[in-house]
């Protein structure tokens, strides 16, 4: 039953805020609606058809249209949609929607750090940052030399924290950018996973699922980037790997190999994911292994939508509402730059 | 409407109308029409401008397959949203600057009318363009102005303020040696800035961070008060100066103060920082003049937009509106069509504004206003009525709205519904305060329905003359009831049908044993046969100990008379709308026996209760024979096929009405069957011969009607028939509610009298204190208890008195309401859009 409580317990605390998030999720927009948005020949067309949905009013105050401007206001109305959530969210739900936040944290960390780097101004970089990663004192980090003051001006505080570990690499070179960046997400995966085992009861069930396939995807993924990468040994690079999901017991294995066919092989025991990888090739953009990962987990979404009782809607709800926002500025920028033959290349979350 | 028509009277078309029919109005609803309008494409703009004012027409859709974007005027709708976005920009900046909208202006502007939208739309651009100037400019020289303020601060501390003792220097570097080895480039290093308060901790937090606790911080509030540039809210500053020793470290602060948007200001701690301070002082002085000016030339526009925006706004919304329609219409050539709906009274006004337009359009084709008779679509429904009855309608329409041209049961409910509520809440005292509220919620209706209201004082002013009715007729029953405050007075002086005696002697002389009962410990005798108390209940039964027994007998009897009363009628109600479609079906096997089962079963009680009270059984009595309990009569009546006991007559003889009762109960009984059977029958004969008759003719069947389809209609009827006997019995129960509720409110007032002002009138000494509190006690459970919820509950038991039982017996409901393209309805009023500014503070 859980920390959640189940059938009997679980509306005292969350029945409310469960219910506004089907109430969202049925808010998304279907697949008539990007039928429609994807006929339209400007950006104003394209307002007019979002006035019809959900969006409603969103963009009414803008005097100019851009993709950015719709991307944004979009991204606004998920952010105020989860920050209402949260403020309403009793314990453990408020923590639960905090871990969902910790990707965003994370990702905006790496874009600052990055960011300063390239000696850009921080005003500029903050500007670009994920509302929802948003944390105290997150500007400081344009402040940072090195990994060392990385983790003592700012992580050592921030929420996100907990995730990261002291390594012998100091400096910031893109490698390490991308080492510290697998790092934090690999330790957030695992605490993410071991909080939900805590809630336990269906929470559990639903988010052991997204979970793991978050954790076998991060592995593919990584290891395919990583392909002949001299920097990182064998068995630092197995390090990288979250102990969470089915992939566990052939890390060892996955660790050591430098190309498709040998990743194809090492994962036939894993049917699921070998139906992801089978016909895997380079040049097919539209094929790519990261479309492929995307639908799967859209559909693991909508499945985690279909059950109630469980905090896992909350997760899936932001999931796809960030995609719908993504898919919103690819319709935009295609219509914008006119090219009308990759237009439907959006993500579906909905199909026909 | 009819003003118009009345207006343009000379004027009105003359030439043959279509016939209104009958009752049309309020009883039934408007005979409406739907009308297609010819016009000119250059005259379509001005003739939805001016039906939009006269909002007689409900236009329709006749684009519904185009989609929004696709459609003729849609970009001047886009326009116009434009228009309305800089409008609330406008807006804005009047709430920034705590301004209301001066309506008054605007409203001057009425007659004038006729702005020219194009202008409009420029004037409001190039405003729109200078007001972001300004404000820009603004904003900017605001920010120069807080930088500037905030050096100041910096230079005009006190000198001791950046001093630090001799050993902070040594102790700073002696743990710089021991913890880092970082080279030093020499002496203490200092930062000096302002930031705000609420950033204190985070600061303080990371300069320790960065530097590993090896620094000095020190900081103090600002002398003068700072404002938030942009929301020009108090915001709390302070100064603040930082000692490090290593260069390094001073970079990472720099760094940081850049990162979290904290000013640095440089200050020297060798001379006196005398120079800056003049240059800045001086810098100020420019800087407040720049600053008056910029505010002057926003004051001016803000005070345009004050004055104009009203009107803007609404010449935007109209012309938005007029767009919509224009949306909806086709256009083919040089003409256009449009179809509408329109009650017949309206057509002459229509005709008249199609021509107006036509004229100032100089328009060389005529419009052409065109009947369709034949259309199949539903007609809209449409009650003409006043706003006292209009409040009325909402009660009806709440519950469905009036199907096209079925007995709007509003009518009834103007009295029957004010008439109930009087019955659960008659109280002569309780009535008298609501219908004083309600009379100063008429009597000011003009001043208070021009200023602003909260929520639920809206609610209640848009009801107030249903109140006023509910206060009138709740002070009749209570004359009736002869209560005040919960307890009996006596209007017409205390001489009546009973007496108490006053000696033993008065006993003995005027007490007739055979009707002496006994009334607290008192013996009351009757002892005048024939003086019946003039009005209402004769309030001599408040001192008897068999009050409640005999009020309960009474309001109980009263209140199923009322009900069979009120569901008959809305038999007749269905009759008649039965009549009028000439639905001899439904008339002889649905209203027939309907009638039937309920006259002759509860319509029958009521009969009898009627006679029992008319029965002298004093007479009676005296010839051996007593009052039967009705109760056991109608346990009877069903149970036992309308036997009755020798003993326990009513009238006549036992035998006769035993046999009276029979034939009732037999024609109920066969009423039954005659409501499940026939209609279902019917149906499926007609069906037949329609299927015959298509085959012969081969016509196909008609694509919009549903499928027809036996079960469904039978399984249709065997509900109804089932709801309406056993609904016939429930909601004659429900009626008793009356008496309940009657019964609780006459019961509470009289615990609170005696408990809170009777109570208290005993305890006092006569110090009055005592008093004054009870009495307090008394008069606010009055106005909180009985006042409010109990008027509440009374209204809201009327409601479903009104909604169940008797729109139940033949409201369809489901008609869809009239809603005329009215321009008037879409303009905010003045008072209310200008409330709106008000409440943002």
């Amino acid at each position: 039953m859980g920390l959640t409580g189940d059938l009997w317990t679980f509306n005292v605390g969350c029945g409310g805020l469960e219910a506004i998030v089907h109430g969202l999720a049925n808010g998304l927009l279907r697949q008539e609606d990007y039928h429609n948005i994807t006929q339209c020949d400007s950006l104003e067309d394209m307002k007019l058809h979002l006035a019809g949905t959900d969006y409603g009013q969103f963009l009414q105050n803008e005097a100019t249209l851009s993709s950015k401007v719709i991307t944004e206001r979009a991204l606004d109305r998920l952010v105020n949609d989860f920050k209402w959530l949260r403020a309403n969210a009793p314990w453990p739900l408020g923590e639960f929607l905090d871990y969902i936040t910790y990707e965003y944290m994370i990702a905006n960390v790496l874009k600052l750090i990055s960011g300063a780097r390239s000696g850009k101004g921080t005003l500029e970089l903050l500007q670009k940052t994920h509302p929802l990663g948003q944390f105290e004192g997150i500007g400081a980090l344009t402040a940072a030399q090195n990994i060392d003051d990385l983790y003592d001006l700012v992580l050592g505080d921030s929420p996100i924290g907990k995730f990261f570990q002291r390594t012998d690499r100091t400096d910031f070179d893109e490698f390490s950018m991308e080492y510290i960046r697998s790092l934090l997400h690999k330790n957030y995966l695992e605490h993410f996973y071991k909080f939900c085992e805590e809630i336990g009861g269906d929470t559990w069930m639903v988010m052991k699922d997204l979970l793991e396939f978050e954790a076998d995807r991060f592995v593919v993924t990584l290891t395919r980037n990583t392909y002949g990468v001299k920097e990182l040994q064998k068995d630092e690079r197995k390090k990288l790997f979250p102990e969470v999901g089915q992939l566990v017991t052939v890390h060892e294995d996955l660790a050591n190999i430098d190309d498709d066919d040998a990743l194809k092989d090492k994962l036939r025991p894993f049917p699921d994911l070998y139906a992801l990888v089978q016909d895997l090739s380079m040049d097919d953009p539209a094929n790519s292994l990261e479309n492929k990962f995307m639908e799967k987990s859209v559909q693991l979404h909508k499945d985690s939508l279909q059950r109630q009782f469980h905090y896992g809607s909350f997760f899936s709800l932001v999931k796809l509402r960030e995609l719908e926002v993504n898919n919103l500025m690819w319709i935009a920028e295609c219509i914008i730059q006119n090219h009308r033959h990759r237009i439907n290349e959006y993500v579906n979350i909905f199909e026909a | 409407l009819q003003s118009v028509v009345m207006a343009h009277g000379n004027t009105t078309y003359t030439g043959p109308e279509p016939e209104q029919e009958a009752a049309s109005g309020f009883w039934r609803s408007e005979t409406m029409k739907l009308c297609r309008l010819h016009i000119q494409r250059e005259a379509v703009h001005q003739t939805v401008h001016i039906l939009g004012k006269m909002g007689v027409a409900e236009f329709k859709d006749l684009n519904y397959e185009t989609s929004t974007f696709q459609r003729q005027f849609t970009h001047n709708i886009r326009s116009c949203e434009d228009a309305e976005r800089r409008l609330r920009y406008f807006e804005e900046q009047l709430r920034r600057e705590g301004r209301v909208p001066n309506v008054e202006v605007s409203k001057a502007h009425k007659e004038q009318d006729e702005i020219d939208l194009d202008t409009l739309q420029q004037q409001l651009e190039t405003l729109e363009a200078d007001v972001k100037e300004t404000n820009a400019n603004y904003e900017r020289l605001l920010g120069q102005q807080d930088n500037a303020l905030e050096y100041k601060e910096v230079l005009s501390q006190d000198r001791a303020f950046f001093l630090v003792n001799g050993d902070l220097e040594t102790q700073l570097q002696s743990e710089d040696t021991t913890t880092t080895t970082t080279t030093r480039t020499g002496g203490l290093r200092h930062i000096t800035g302002v930031l705000p308060a609420s950033k204190l901790a985070l600061f303080e937090r990371l300069l320790y961070r960065a530097t590993r606790g090896n620094m000095f911080f020190r900081a103090t509030k600002t002398k003068e008060p700072f404002k938030d540039v942009n929301t020009r809210k108090a915001l709390e500053k302070l100064v603040f100066v930082v000692f490090v020793t290593a260069q390094r470290a001073e970079d990472k602060i720099r760094k940081i103060c850049e990162s979290q948007q904290i000013n640095t200001y440089p200050y020297s701690l060798e001379d006196s920082n005398t120079e800056e301070l003049d240059k800045i002082r001086e810098q100020l002085a420019t800087l407040d003049q720049t600053l008056a000016a910029t505010e002057n030339s926003r004051n001016k526009h803000v005070q345009q937009i004050s004055d104009e925006v009203y009107k803007w706004k609404r010449e935007i919304i109209t012309q938005k509106s007029i767009f919509n329609i224009c949306n909806q219409i086709v256009y083919c050539g040089r003409t256009c069509q449009a179809e509408c709906w329109v009650p017949i009274r309206g057509i002459p006004a229509i005709r008249l504004g199609l021509k107006q337009a036509e004229n100032d359009c100089r328009a060389t084709v005529p419009s052409v206003l065109e009947v369709l008779d034949d259309t199949k679509e539903s007609r809209p429904t449409y009650f003409r009525h006043n706003k006292v009855l209009g409040t009325f309608q909402d009660i009806v329409d709440a519950y469905g709205m009036g199907r096209y041209k079925e007995v709007n049961p509003g009518v009834l409910t103007v009295v029957t519904f004010p008439f109930l509520f009087g019955i659960m809440f008659g109280d002569v005292g309780h009535a008298f305060i609501m219908t004083l509220f309600a009379s100063y919620l008429v009597f000011f209706e003009t001043k208070l329905s021009n200023s602003p209201m909260n929520e639920i004082l809206v609610m209640v002013f848009n009801g107030r003359y249903v109140l006023l009715f509910m206060g009138i007729f709740a002070f009749w029953t209570g004359l009736l009831y002869n209560d005040m405050f919960g307890i009996m007075i006596s209007p017409f002086g205390g001489n009546g049908f009973w007496r108490f005696p006053l000696s033993e002697q008065d006993v003995g002389e005027n007490c007739d044993g055979a009707f002496a009962a006994n009334a607290n410990g008192q013996t009351a005798c009757k002892i005048n046969f024939s003086s019946v108390y003039p009005f209402g209940i004769d309030p001599q039964w408040a001192e008897t100990s068999t009050k409640l027994a005999f009020m309960n007998s009474l309001k109980m009897k009263m209140a199923v008379i009322l009900g069979v009363g009120q569901m008959f009628v809305g038999e007749i109600l269905q009759l008649l709308n039965h009549i009028r479609v000439r639905d001899h079906k439904q008339i002889w096997f649905r209203w027939l026996p309907e009638v039937v089962f309920l006259l002759f079963t509860f319509g029958y009680m009521d009969v009898m209760i009627v006679i029992k009270w008319l029965t002298n059984w004093g007479d009676e009595m005296a010839a051996g024979h007593g009052p039967p309990l009705l109760l056991g009569t109608m346990t009877d009546f069903f149970l036992s096929m309308g036997t009755v006991n020798n003993d326990a007559y009513l009238y006549g003889s036992a035998e006769l009405q035993s046999k009276v009762q029979r034939v009732l109960l037999l024609c109920a009984v066969l009423a039954v069957p005659l409501l499940l059977i026939p209609i279902p029958l019917i149906e499926y004969r007609q069906h037949q011969k329609k299927l015959a008759y298509n085959a012969l003719h081969g016509t196909e069947e008609d694509e919009d009607e549903e499928p027809w389809d036996f079960s469904e209609i039978l399984i249709h009827q065997i509900i109804h028939t089932i709801e309406y006997v056993l609904g016939c019995v429930s909601n004659t129960a429900s009626y008793l509610r009356l008496w309940a509720l009657s019964l609780a409110h006459a019961e509470l007032s009289e615990v609170f009298w005696s408990f809170a002002w009777m109570l208290g009138l005993n305890m006092d000494q006569g110090y009055g204190i005592i008093v004054f509190f009870m009495w307090s006690i008394w008069f606010a459970v009055t106005i909180g208890v009985l006042l409010l919820m109990e008027s509440l509950s009374a209204f809201l038991h009327a409601l479903r008195l009104h909604w169940v039982e008797f729109n139940g017996k033949f409201y369809y409901g489901d008609g869809h309401k009239f809603a005329p393209y009215a321009v008037k309805e879409m303009i905010p009023k003045p008072f209310v859009y200008a409330a709106a500014f008000q409440k943002q503070d």
